[in-house]
């Protein structure tokens, strides 16, 4: 079954999106990746330290991938950041693509939801294809949306947490409220089984960094999301059960020799 | 002979000359490509490079890539 998801009219196939940070080796990082099945990674923007080679390792890795690049805007606190590093991100990866990302709190790097619409705006009207990290907030995706936004990208939890889905019923609201955007996942997942929960619920794809830079084993974790992601999928496209909340046996019991029926009161 | 004057690439003071190009200036700092440049906190496409008139503290960021999630 042809099963593809599409962010701004690309089509795609993997619905797990991969970062590129926190590996214990480069090595490791090339084959979670790769382990991953992902067709986008992402990345970020440094000052350059000539020292080190001007990150000319890490560059000519992510190229030899061959995948989609996704740049972000990690650390940027105010708008006027946040549009520089996108117009640098855009020349220096050649796409339009951009994760934006506006800490509005460093406690737990919480996205600014005012600052973050009003980038969008501006980025939106310059060309970009902008794919917000934003709260679980139905009525900041639903300006994100109005704005022209085709993705938004509502945190599971707090970065780098691995607390997993803290408010589904958010979550459930705005994939239920617009159900044409696509709907990321883009922070807090710690477990496969938090990734499938979400991938039940509908949303689209799921975006994974530390969970899997940060297993023992990370190149098998990456395995792991890829098939929970996948499970889920298939599970939000079966259709799932009602909930009960009595129980109702699932082993015909009419007619069995030890059958019997207790009444109460 | 001509005054040389401080700027900042990286947050690290560089003395140059007025004559110098940006290219020049970069290449001294180490400044290895594929790079994008902020100019004083504001982005400077790479069209506009050669252009850029320096003068006395000015900032210029060379911002390269690096992981990211």
């Amino acid at each position: 079954m042809q099963d593809t998801f599409n962010i701004y009219g690309t089509e795609l196939n993997s619905r797990l999106l991969i970062g590129s940070a926190l590996y214990p080796s480069p090595d490791i990082m090339q084959q979670s990746i790769q382990a991953s099945g992902a067709q986008i990674v992402t990345l970020s923007l440094s000052r350059q330290n000539p020292q080190d080679n001007g990150g000319q390792n890490f560059w000519s890795l992510i190229q030899s991938l061959g995948l989609h690049l996704l740049p972000n805007t990690a650390g940027c606190h105010t708008v006027e950041d946040a549009v520089n590093m996108a117009r640098m991100s855009r020349e220096l990866f050649q796409t339009d693509w951009i994760k934006l990302e506006l800490v509005g709190d460093d406690y737990n790097l919480q996205p600014d939801p005012i600052d973050l619409v009003k980038a969008t705006e501006i980025l939106l009207n310059d060309g970009f294809k902008v794919l917000p990290y934003c709260t679980d907030d139905l009525v900041i995706a639903r300006h994100l949306v109005e704005l022209g936004c085709e993705v938004i990208m509502p945190w599971g939890s707090p970065i780098g947490t691995g607390k997993g889905l803290l408010n589904p019923y958010a979550i459930q609201a705005i994939r239920d409220r617009f159900p044409e955007v696509t709907m990321i996942i883009d922070s807090g997942i710690g477990k496969p089984s938090h990734a499938t929960q979400a991938m039940e619920m509908g949303v689209d794809a799921i975006l994974l960094n530390t969970a899997i830079a940060h297993a023992h084993n990370p190149v098998m974790m990456a395995q792991a999301f890829a098939q929970s992601i996948e499970a889920g999928r298939l599970a939000s496209l079966s259709g799932l059960m009602s909930e009960r909340s009595t129980a109702s046996p699932s082993t015909p019991t009419l007619d069995q020799p030890i059958w019997h029926q207790i009444n109460y009161g | 002979m001509s005054q040389t004057f401080e700027i900042y690439i990286n947050n690290v003071p560089c003395e140059v000359k007025p004559n110098m190009s940006l290219s020049e200036i970069l290449n001294l700092f180490g400044a290895q490509q594929p790079y994008a440049l902020l100019f004083n906190r504001t982005f400077l496409p790479s069209s506009k490079h050669e252009s850029i008139q320096l003068k006395p503290d000015d900032r210029i960021e060379v911002i390269s890539a690096i992981q990211g999630g």
